[in-house]
């Protein structure tokens, strides 16, 4: 059995390396070639998004308790290969290893308890005050890594494309073509950059570091981890102390000198049983509380703990308790500093419900803002509210939403965006547009243009004849479904036709006309 | 999808740059029945032809024998730009972009005359993407090995002069349509909310990079006065099933009224002049057909012309 256990860490390299590779190209694929189904399914049984969408009734996600059981049976396995942002700092560490002058390893460290403590809380106890969504989006570790791939490295493949291009048509390759580089705002990169900088230096420095103080997910799952049926431990007669699982050690969990292994902080790599000449690293079945050991002297109270655990899980079941009622609080909560209130033009992606429980149930993980084939969907800055930072909003000075694309609603997933069919994708009324006549070409140089109406889709804007034989728009709001065609197009400065966002989604009717007739004659020509 | 996206701006820069200046539709006048000295009606090569009752194929290929074959406008070893209709996201029994099996036609037969390049592109107003796709004209561009080109990279268009423009006067032009030496021109016939109809001067607005200014600067006045640039040597209407309300990207086959029509011609304003009768206007009723008629580029008044008629 010890020898057998060595093509695990294989698995996990194997495991890890389809996931990061999957998510990322899911991220900065500008070309489609992912199946919407694929980038939705791997980001969908990430722990977060597959916790937000079973909390909110969303949808029957059960990842999160597959993952749970996962971790209560090998530990924190999940850590290891599922999630994208612990595979980047073992891909960061590896790459600082390389630029490091002096081969050095980590030694044992004592666990950052009080830190893990404070961010896992910090993220817990926001649930049930309903704003939610700035703790858990912004250390998400999944949407963080999304941010990283989306705002960061999707220019710079795009950019990378773009140079390709001249040198492509000189080989005959014909298939490539300039793209458009979009930059989200200074704020935004300011913001990311520095989230992912942290990440670079803890990872660089310290490895799994960040996983095992800040990320609320690696802190949950350490607590499962320490209690799990399988475990690693030393055989201390055939430990030769070698010190070589030490050094293969990304979680500083290894403490040779006592002989054991922190479980909480172990993310199940499975290096050190790799890296065991001796064998004496075992992996196996030992249902038994292993404690961490704290800076501290051994202040380890079973009773304190069980208090704590209790008082957490009541928190925890309360907290998720309370998440679906605030996500399906009355339209109009926050009304006045949002929609309809200081941001009327705020609108969000085709989601058929109200924009609160959107804005809760989002990560802001860009994985719609990536997959949009038009761009229309960009990351905010402050246009919701500032604890709504990066989730996407229709920006209709860049484009606007393809009538017939609902690629945003398909990956989605954390059910912020319902997979709505096309059909209904295409009655669901997210803003309404109003036209500004004192703005409009037509009414000020007196001069044709409709181009409004012309982009529309539904025929909520067409033109009615108005002085001098020219057409001017008009709006029939119960047709608009606030895609903002017209909006993008008009020539006018200021617009001469605007969305209002809607701060509850409407369903707009679809008309349907008799069969058109012929205009002329039937035989023969006019002319 | 082929796409490629620089040939043109290489091959033929100067000479585009020599010419831009001037009609370029100029250069291979001797070789167009356009210059051709204007034949008495119901003698010799037909201004106009009109065709009607058959498939758009069928129907190409008479009108094409009667305007002598594709030869007498594409010579072995030119560059050709077909710019059809691609605008919208929108499938082919819409109406509302040129239908893929015209665009297919011609082709082959720019291919049979013996064109050395064949590229087609719209700047089109839906993600182009999508509509090359959806259009069906990405298939054809693969199957046909026509060169579908990204009307949406702005690095393609180049600034122009147009002399004796009073509104446009330097617009952002397409390299394809400056430098190639064949520019065919292969609209869809529709109803149009802002200029009432679009066929074959409108379909110029996807050759320019900012259609918006055409809309803010007197719309008309603009089409007609592009094509002072620049004419097509060939145009080629599809009325087959014009789209006659809720255009041009119209919202379902209800808008669509089966006519199985063809307008070629080597005169648009001819051709538009024709289209707006088979919409039931009168053309100087829409008003970019009056201004492109007046500034010289083509005839409006249809009885004057040698228009050949055929019913299949």
């Amino acid at each position: 059995m010890r020898h057998s256990l060595k093509w695990v860490k294989l698995a996990r390299v194997g495991i890890a390396s389809i996931f990061i590779a999957v998510l990322t190209v899911a991220f900065v694929d500008f070309r489609q070639i992912l199946p919407n189904g694929i980038a939705r399914l791997f980001a969908a049984v990430q722990f977060v998004p597959s916790v937000v969408t079973l909390v909110a009734g969303a949808s029957l996600s059960l990842a999160c308790v597959g993952i749970l059981a996962l971790t209560l049976l090998f530990g924190r396995v999940y850590c290891s290969t599922i999630c994208p942002l612990g595979v980047l700092q073992d891909v960061i560490a590896r790459v600082a290893a390389v630029f490091r002058r002096k081969k050095t390893f980590l030694r044992y460290a004592p666990s950052h308890t009080l830190i893990r403590q404070i961010f896992f809380w910090g993220v817990i106890t926001t649930i049930p005050t309903g704003s939610a969504g700035l703790a858990v989006a912004w250390l998400d570790p999944y949407s963080h890594f999304g941010r990283i791939m989306s705002l960061l490295v999707r220019p710079l493949i795009l950019l990378g494309n773009n140079a390709l291009v001249p040198v492509a048509e000189k080989m005959g390759w014909t298939s490539f073509y300039h793209v458009n580089v979009i930059w989200g705002g200074m704020p935004l990169l300011t913001l990311v950059t520095g989230f992912f900088l942290i990440l670079i230096v803890m990872a660089g420095l310290r490895e799994r570091l960040y996983c095992n103080t800040i990320c609320p997910v690696g802190t949950l799952l350490g607590f499962l981890s320490a209690r799990s049926f399988f475990k690693f431990k030393i055989d201390l007669d055939a430990c030769g102390k070698c010190a070589n699982c030490l050094k293969s050690c990304k979680a500083q969990c290894i403490d040779l000198k006592a002989g054991t292994i922190d479980a909480s902080r172990c993310v199940a790599c499975f290096n050190c049983l790799d890296s065991c000449e001796n064998e004496a690293m075992l992996f196996s079945p030992d249902w038994k509380f292993s404690p961490p050991k704290t800076k501290a002297k051994d202040t380890f109270d079973p009773n304190r703990r069980a208090l704590l655990l209790g008082t957490a899980g009541t928190i925890l079941a309360a907290g998720a308790w309370s998440i679906p009622s605030a996500l399906r609080a009355a339209p109009g909560t926050h009304a006045g500093r949002r929609l309809g209130g200081k941001f009327p033009h705020v609108v969000t992606p085709p989601t058929a419900r109200d924009v609160d429980s959107f804005l809760a149930r989002c990560t802001a993980c860009q994985l719609c803002v990536s997959e949009c084939i038009t761009s229309v969907l960009q990351p905010s800055i402050f246009e919701y509210s500032a604890f709504d930072f990066l989730k996407p909003r229709m920006d209709f000075s860049r484009s606007f939403c393809n009538y017939d694309c609902h690629r945003c609603l398909e990956v989605c997933p954390t059910g912020a965006l319902i997979d709505l069919p096309i059909l209904q994708k295409q009655v669901t009324q997210v803003g309404v547009s109003r036209f500004k006549k004192k703005h409009c070409i037509v009414e000020i140089k007196g001069t044709a243009c409709g181009a409004c109406s012309e982009h529309c889709p539904t025929k909520a804007v067409n033109t009615v004849p108005y002085r001098n034989g020219l057409l001017l728009p008009q709006v029939r709001e119960e047709l608009c479904i606030g895609c903002g065609a017209c909006e993008y197009a008009c020539p006018a400065k200021p617009k001469a036709i605007v969305v209002e966002g809607l701060e509850q989604h409407g369903i707009a009717r679809r008309e349907h006309e008799a069969k058109a007739v012929n205009p002329s004659i039937q035989d023969g020509f006019p002319f | 999808m082929k796409i490629n996206r620089r040939s043109f701006l290489k091959q033929g820069f100067a000479l585009g740059a020599a010419f831009s200046l001037a009609d370029l539709g100029g250069l291979f006048a001797a070789d167009t029945p356009e210059t051709a000295s204007t034949p008495t009606p119901g003698t010799g090569t037909p201004q106009l032809v009109a065709v009607k009752g058959g498939d758009r194929v069928t129907m190409l290929n008479k009108a094409m024998d009667a305007l002598g074959g594709m030869k007498a406008f594409v010579k072995s070893g030119q560059t050709v730009v077909i710019k059809p209709n691609i605008g919208w996201d929108v499938a082919p029994d819409r109406g509302a972009n040129t239908h893929p099996e015209l665009v297919r036609r011609l082709v082959e037969m720019c291919k049979e005359a013996g064109a050395k390049e064949i590229s087609i592109f719209d700047n089109t107003c839906d993600n182009w993407q999508k509509a090359y796709a959806t259009s069906g004209i990405s298939k054809v561009a693969e199957e046909t090995g026509a060169k579908l080109i990204d009307g949406k990279d702005q690095s393609m268009y180049r600034k122009v002069e147009i002399p004796g423009a009073k509104k446009l006067k330097s617009p952002q032009v397409h390299s394809l349509i400056l430098d190639s030496d064949v520019y065919i021109n292969t609209p869809v016939l529709k109803h149009h909310s802002g200029a009432q109809m679009t066929a074959c001067l409108k379909n110029a607005m996807g050759v320019v990079w900012d259609r918006g200014f055409w809309h803010s600067n007197d719309l008309h006045q603009c089409i007609g006065e592009f094509h002072l640039l620049k004419k097509p040597v060939l145009n080629v209407l599809d009325a087959y099933h014009p789209m006659v309300r809720n255009g041009p990207r119209g919202r379902d086959e209800s808008d669509v009224v089966l006519m199985k029509c063809l307008i070629v011609s080597p005169d648009l304003v001819a051709a538009d002049a024709a289209g707006s009768k088979l919409l039931g206007h009168q053309p100087s009723d829409i008003r970019y057909i009056p201004i492109a008629a007046g500034l010289g580029l083509g005839s409006m008044d249809l009885e004057k012309l040698n228009i050949q008629r055929m019913e299949i």
